[in-house]
């Protein structure tokens, strides 16, 4: 590499020594300023959107990719809600930022066979699970608030 | 299918809504997501989908970096509150005085007047260009307005005569200004009262005139804004009026530099109600100010080339022979009131953008001094990923915060300076009581705030943001950028200390003027006590007159410590002009020739201290058949006589010979900065003026003088009320007031820029010696003495300095030049000010370099070995 070109993809692939450089200063920096996250309860986090709740639920049972979650959510809803792309990826961004969900490396992406390489996968995290729980613990409890004053179904 | 691959190549397009970080990150995966769309749904529902899907997440995606920026910039700015209160006080200083000159501006230029299409109106003067004396703006006599009323270039044309009107009030006197105005005064000016309703044209016939509209503040002070106010009355001049109409707030026209010469806001308007006589007799006298509306489509230059056309056929028609020669002047009505002010707004405004660009590369400065300390912050950000455009912005953002943090700060300041300035009172700047900091101006201020924060803050992110991460991570210290940006750094400081000279010595050439302005000679002396007094009704003789003044300054003369009591027709200073023909006997004459002419008493130029040069005072009591006395002005001698004795020269003014007596020196009349003209004087008490000065010089308390005088003057008649006392001091400084307030504004601004430019040229020396710690530790290890390394660090800052001076003092030389105009006794390219300046300047900067060179000294080599 010279040192002309801007460095930026290349300087720290894993194995290198600039690969543990950089991890170096992101440990010796950088920790502070992320600690907050790990603090993070489920609580903090919650109410959801009704986006983000939805797409934790399809990432529920299996690792999905974008496409596939608009699908899901557009099922689940009986088409009633329909990700665009902007949207889909603006809130997984944010869920990514806080630990809902992680993005898959290679190694850990589904089978070969409904593989499409040029797709990212998405799996939910353990707090990512918790959230999803406790948001729904939240929804149940409000709507059983409200079955007592027969505002809601009875249960069938 | 084509129409499928146009539709993503479309959303392709729309993705560069969004930030790029983001694009770059999932654009590939949301054209996907729209491809597989398309397949299975209807494409119209998927682009009603799409498009406020974009609108929404895209802002939203924008709005959270902007936060994220925002939490980060507030940390950054909290981590070093030395830079952050450097910073903030300079933006305040920029952006603060900014903000003030432009509601100044906003209150003058921009803020609608309170008539209806300002800019469709016009005034008409009359100048003379026979004769010199005669101003420009003259206002048209009454023949001339009544001979215009047929022309094609206006839809209306009105007139009015601003005075000054003497109202009882439960016994007491008191002098109010107004106008008596022709009947369709209101409409052309399509104002409306708040009350009732305006003149009309049928109140402006005679024996209907009895009528009057009042302003908001004489309501508000004489009737306590009792909403029952119409149908009262007022006692005008001996006159009884019954108010028909409030006007609102606003308009008090005309007011305080309306036109040249224009008097006191107005406070009521009555019809003008003239006499046949008055409207077609030239000799009668009278004349009114005269406003036009321009027709639609009609510009100024045709109207100007009709009333021309008009005034050319009427002139030799209603003019008496030896007066001819009127034109007519067209003018745009907002130019003539805010014409004298706008070279004045200008320089300001000059002045207080040399100050924000000051201000903006004095933050630049820092920030880029902050940025080669995050040196290491950028290499780690960008070896995460982060890209140079998200890395930009964030500079950037916290540049906005720091600009906009400034801002407010700088509206406080804003504020503050402009109660100094209306207590300072300018002097002829038009509605400048209406001062305000409004929606507009705070728009403004913000709007100035994001530019200056962008302006300052492009420059240090775009270099901060160009991180060599190699070489960084190379060398893993502080270098990795200081190189490139310390050449800019340099530029900007050099940039300072040049703007800070032109500024500097811009105000050091008005301070020189303004020095020179207070010592003028005046020719009087400044503690003279002096007050105006006028007759109206009941004094229409001489003899009366003559009675009224002997009994006055019987009286007056009798007062503890009064040494000389005088009269005089005008006073200096007084903006009353007087001027008459001269014809000098055995002498051809000269084309028109024009002087002043007052009528004084010999204890007049006593109490003034004005010095007899040459022979002696007329005698005050000389009999009406005598041939007449009279005194010249050294000026007049100097004119007409310069080789000749001027005692006892002959000449006519009107249709009698007077005998020249003696001479006295010159008088400043109309302005300090004004030469005297040629003046004659005639003995007062052989032509008595209803309007006249009394001044009295004593060896008493000015303020314990005027009540005594007034009760004199109350005792005599209880209708004459004593106006405007005060001092020849107070004249003066009224006199000076634009100029003073000019120096000081353009001195405050300097200072401000000279003090701005040093905290930057310290802040880089101090910079500078950091960076270079060990080097400057291995000289002194190796022996340099203490003088070498002081030599080190103060020569750089001098070095600058002195490259900042060389641009400064050119750009002085070719600014000046244009300013020319400003100065009064001191050429632009005054020696004084260009070596004053460039000294003081070369003074305060090797004090802001010794301080970080004299740390530089104390540095211990051991530890700055250790250092880097």
């Amino acid at each position: 590499m010279t040192g002309d070109q801007h460095p930026q993809y290349t300087a720290y692939e894993k194995g290198t020594p600039r690969y543990y450089i950089a991890r170096h200063y992101i440990v010796m920096r950088y920790t502070s300023n992320v600690k907050h996250l790990q603090d993070l309860t489920p609580s903090d986090l919650l109410p959801l959107t009704p986006q983000v709740f939805h797409i934790l639920v399809a990432l529920a049972d299996r690792d999905q990719h974008g496409y596939c979650i608009m699908q899901d959510v557009a099922e689940r809803t009986g088409g009633s809600m329909r990700l665009s792309p902007g949207t889909l990826y603006g809130s997984i961004k944010r869920m990514l930022e806080q630990g809902l969900i992680v993005e898959l490396r290679d190694k850990d992406r589904p089978d070969a066979r409904d593989d499409d390489e040029r797709r990212r996968y998405y799996r939910l995290t353990p707090f990512g699970r918790k959230v999803v729980k406790a948001e729904a613990a939240r929804l149940s409890e409000m709507v059983e608030q409200a079955r007592v004053y027969g505002l809601a179904p009875k249960r069938g | 299918m084509a129409w499928r691959r146009s539709a993503v190549r479309i959303y392709r397009a729309l993705l560069f809504a969004y930030p790029a970080e983001f694009r770059h990150e999932y654009g590939s995966e949301m054209v996907q997501l729209f491809e597989d769309r398309l397949q299975s749904e209807p494409a119209l529902r998927v682009w009603l989908d799409t498009l406020p899907d974009v609108a929404s997440s895209a802002l939203k995606e924008h709005l959270h970096i902007l936060a994220a920026g925002l939490v980060y910039g507030a940390r950054m700015i909290r981590k070093s509150p030395a830079f952050t209160l450097v910073a903030l006080f300079a933006m305040a200083l920029g952006i603060g005085a900014t903000t003030a000159v432009f509601s100044l501006i906003n209150a003058v230029l921009i803020r609608s007047l309170p008539y209806g299409d300002p800019e469709r109106l016009v005034y008409i003067w009359t100048p003379n260009p026979r004769f010199k004396e005669i101003p420009l703006e003259m206002a048209p006599s009454h023949p001339d307005f009544y001979a215009w009323q047929n022309n094609q270039s206006f839809s209306d044309l009105t007139m009015f005569s601003p005075g000054s009107f003497r109202m009882l009030d439960g016994g007491q006197v008191q002098r109010i200004s107004g106008a008596e105005v022709a009947g369709n005064f209101f409409s052309t000016l399509r104002a409306r009262p708040l009350l009732g309703r305006a003149i009309e044209p049928e109140d402006d016939r005679p024996g209907h005139q009895h009528v009057v509209v009042i302003s908001d503040v004489l309501w508000r002070s004489r009737f306590s804004s009792a909403p029952n106010v119409l149908g009262n009355t007022l006692h005008l001049n001996r006159e009884i009026y019954t108010i028909v109409g409030v006007m609102p707030p606003k308009f008090r026209y005309p007011g305080r530099a309306d036109f040249p010469d224009s008097g006191d806001a107005t406070d009521l308007w009555i019809p003008a109600a003239l006499a046949p006589v008055q409207k077609s007799d030239f000799n009668a006298g009278g004349d009114g100010v005269t406003i036009g509306r321009l027709k639609p489509g009609v510009s100024v230059k045709q109207a100007q080339a009709e009333m021309s056309g008009i005034e050319a056929r009427i002139d030799p028609i209603i003019h008496p022979a030896e007066w001819r020669g009127w034109v007519a002047l067209v003018r745009p009505f907002i130019d003539t009131a805010i014409g004298p002010v706008r070279p004045l707004l200008w320089l300001l405004m000059g002045a207080v953008s040399l100050v924000l660009l000051i201000a903006c590369s004095n933050v630049a400065n820092l920030l880029l001094a902050r940025a080669a300390g995050r040196v290491h912050e950028m290499g780690v950000r960008t070896a995460l990923g982060a890209e140079r455009v998200r890395l930009v912005r964030q500079m950037l953002t916290e540049a906005l915060v720091l600009a906009l943090g400034g801002g407010m700060l700088g509206i406080l300041i804003a504020y503050a300076a402009l109660r100094v300035v209306l207590r300072v009172q300018p002097g002829n700047i038009p509605r400048l009581d209406e001062t305000s900091l409004d929606a507009r101006v705070l728009l403004f201020t913000v709007g100035a705030s994001l530019l200056t924060g962008l302006g300052f803050g492009l420059l240090p992110a775009l270099a901060a943001s160009r991180v060599n991460l190699n070489s960084l991570l190379k060398q893993g210290g502080n270098k990795g950028v200081a190189g490139t940006s310390n050449s800019l750094r340099n530029g900007l400081i050099v940039t300072q200390v040049a703007l800070s000279v032109i500024l500097l010595a811009g105000a050091g050439l008005l301070i020189r003027s303004y020095l020179k302005v207070q010592s003028v000679d005046t020719g009087f002396a400044p503690s003279t006590l002096t007050m105006n007094l006028t007759m109206d009704e009941g004094y229409e003789t001489p003899q009366k007159l003559d009675h009224y003044f002997r009994s006055l300054i019987g009286q007056v003369k009798q007062l503890p410590g009064v040494e000389h009591a005088g009269l005089v027709s005008a006073l200096p200073l007084s903006h009353r002009e007087s001027i008459s023909k001269v014809e000098i006997k055995g002498h051809t004459v000269k084309k028109d020739q024009m002087v002043d002419d007052r009528a004084a008493t010999t204890a007049y130029f006593e109490s003034m201290g004005i010095q007899l040069l040459e022979g002696r005072f007329f005698a005050d009591e000389a009999p009406h058949d005598h041939p007449a006395e009279m005194m010249v002005s050294q000026s007049f001698a100097k004119l007409y006589f310069p080789r000749e004795t001027v005692i006892g020269q002959q000449f006519r003014s009107g249709d009698q010979w007077h005998t020249i007596v003696g001479v006295v020196a010159d008088v400043r009349h109309s302005s300090l900065e004004e030469s005297p003209r040629p003046t004659v004087y005639s003995p007062f008490m052989q032509r008595p003026d209803n309007h006249s000065y009394l001044t009295v010089r004593s060896t008493g308390a000015p303020d314990q003088l005027i009540s005594s005088i007034a009760k004199i003057v109350r005792g005599l008649d209880p209708t004459i009320a004593p106006q405007h006392p005060g001092t020849m001091r107070q004249l003066m400084s009224e006199a000076t007031s634009a100029r003073r307030f000019q120096t000081v504004a353009l001195s405050v601004f300097a200072a401000v820029a000279v003090f701005l430019a040093l905290v930057g040229l310290y802040g880089l020396m101090a910079y500078a010696v950091k960076q270079r710690t060990a080097e400057i530790g291995i000289r002194i290890a190796l022996g340099a003495p203490a003088a070498r390394v002081l030599a080190l660090i103060v020569g750089k800052g001098l070095a600058l300095v002195t490259a900042g001076l060389v641009f400064g003092l050119a750009g002085t030389l070719a600014l000046t030049r244009l300013g020319a105009s400003w100065l009064y006794g001191v050429s632009p390219a005054d020696p004084l000010t260009l070596i004053a300046v460039p000294l003081l300047i070369l003074t305060v900067a090797l004090v802001a370099c010794l301080i970080p060179a004299w740390k530089a000294t104390r540095i211990d080599p051991v530890t700055a070995l250790c250092y880097d």
